[in-house]
């Protein structure tokens, strides 16, 4: 059994790659695109006074 | 003939049997999770086990099918001149399909299998029933911390399987025959959806990751407890794990993306 501490870096280096695979797949491989604003169009609803 | 009728019927039954057992089992696993949280410590030293130690085996081998993906995507694409939508053909078949698939078989042969052959020599050595004997419930303290990290480590295999795939194929496409680099990706981004390719690829990783644990754990808990149960319960976890994980996931890719 390796050191604890050591096991427990190793513990959150996987977590951390996994979230950050996730993260890839989400952001580089499909289309999501929440985070990229230029996409966004704004609609602006009443009357504006012409 | 009554003779095959007989064995028919005890075979059935000892299956059912088998399978209840199995169900209960999964109920106290279950229910044994919740002990985990005041004693995080456990879970930490399965995911070390179950998780970091798989994580070398799956990455090289996703490296290299993305790779062959990349390869054999290419010759197959460039008859028909749609070179450009490799980065598609590779993706959606890592994501969908073959990061969920292949890592859950890679994590049972891995790990599943150890799992099995831990808690199948716990129990030949009679470490469970000693942990009885001193009112420590083995699966609260043995099966629930170790079914969670499976079940924890799955999707985050799963999904780097799949992005290493995506990067292997992309080095073999690009790098070594010539496919645009721009329209891999861009390919890739515009036909690819986060909720249709992505999730349900992540979902079925759950859902492997649940029932390979469940299995290798039961096979474990339930080995006969001795040198050659433990070598059998073994090989059956390997052998039931792979024929769940294939049929679930066609069962799985018939609900998902039937309508499509």
């Amino acid at each position: 059994m390796q050191h604890s501490s050591t096991q427990d870096t190793l513990v959150g280096l996987f977590v951390a790659a996994g979230i950050a695979g996730l993260f890839f797949l989400a952001l580089q491989v499909s289309n999501l695109n929440w985070l990229d604003e230029s996409h966004g169009t704004i609609i602006r609803h009443g009357n504006d006074g012409c | 003939m009554m003779d095959f009728i007989q064995t028919l019927g005890r075979n059935t039954r000892s299956s059912f049997t088998k399978l209840g057992r199995a169900t209960f089992f999964l109920v106290q696993t279950v229910i044994g999770i919740a002990d985990i949280l005041p004693r995080p410590r456990l879970l930490l030293n399965q995911l070390y086990s179950v998780g970091v130690l798989s994580f070398l085996i799956i990455s090289i081998s996703g490296l290299f099918v993305g790779m062959v993906l990349g390869l054999q995507g290419f010759y197959i694409l460039s008859d028909f001149g749609a070179e450009e939508t490799l980065g598609v053909m590779v993706a959606a078949s890592l994501v969908r399909e073959l990061g969920p698939v292949v890592s859950a078989l890679l994590f049972a042969g891995r790990a599943g299998s150890a799992l099995t052959a831990e808690i199948g020599l716990m129990k030949a050595t009679e470490q469970l029933s000693g942990m009885e004997m001193m009112a420590v419930d083995p699966i609260k303290r043995i099966i629930s911390p170790r079914f969670l990290a499976g079940f924890i480590s799955m999707p985050l295999l799963a999904a780097l399987f799949s992005a290493i795939g995506i990067i292997g194929g992309q080095i073999v496409g690009s790098g070594l025959l010539g496919v645009d680099d721009g329209a891999y990706w861009s390919q890739m981004q515009a036909k690819l959806d986060f909720q249709d390719d992505i999730i349900n690829g992540v979902i079925k990783s759950l859902v492997f990751g649940f029932v390979t644990s469940w299995i290798a754990l039961f096979e474990g808990y339930d080995a006969i407890p001795t040198s050659e149960g433990v070598s059998r319960a073994t090989t059956r976890t390997v052998v039931t794990a792979a024929f769940s994980i294939l049929g679930l996931d066609f069962v799985l890719t018939a609900l998902m993306f039937g309508d499509d």
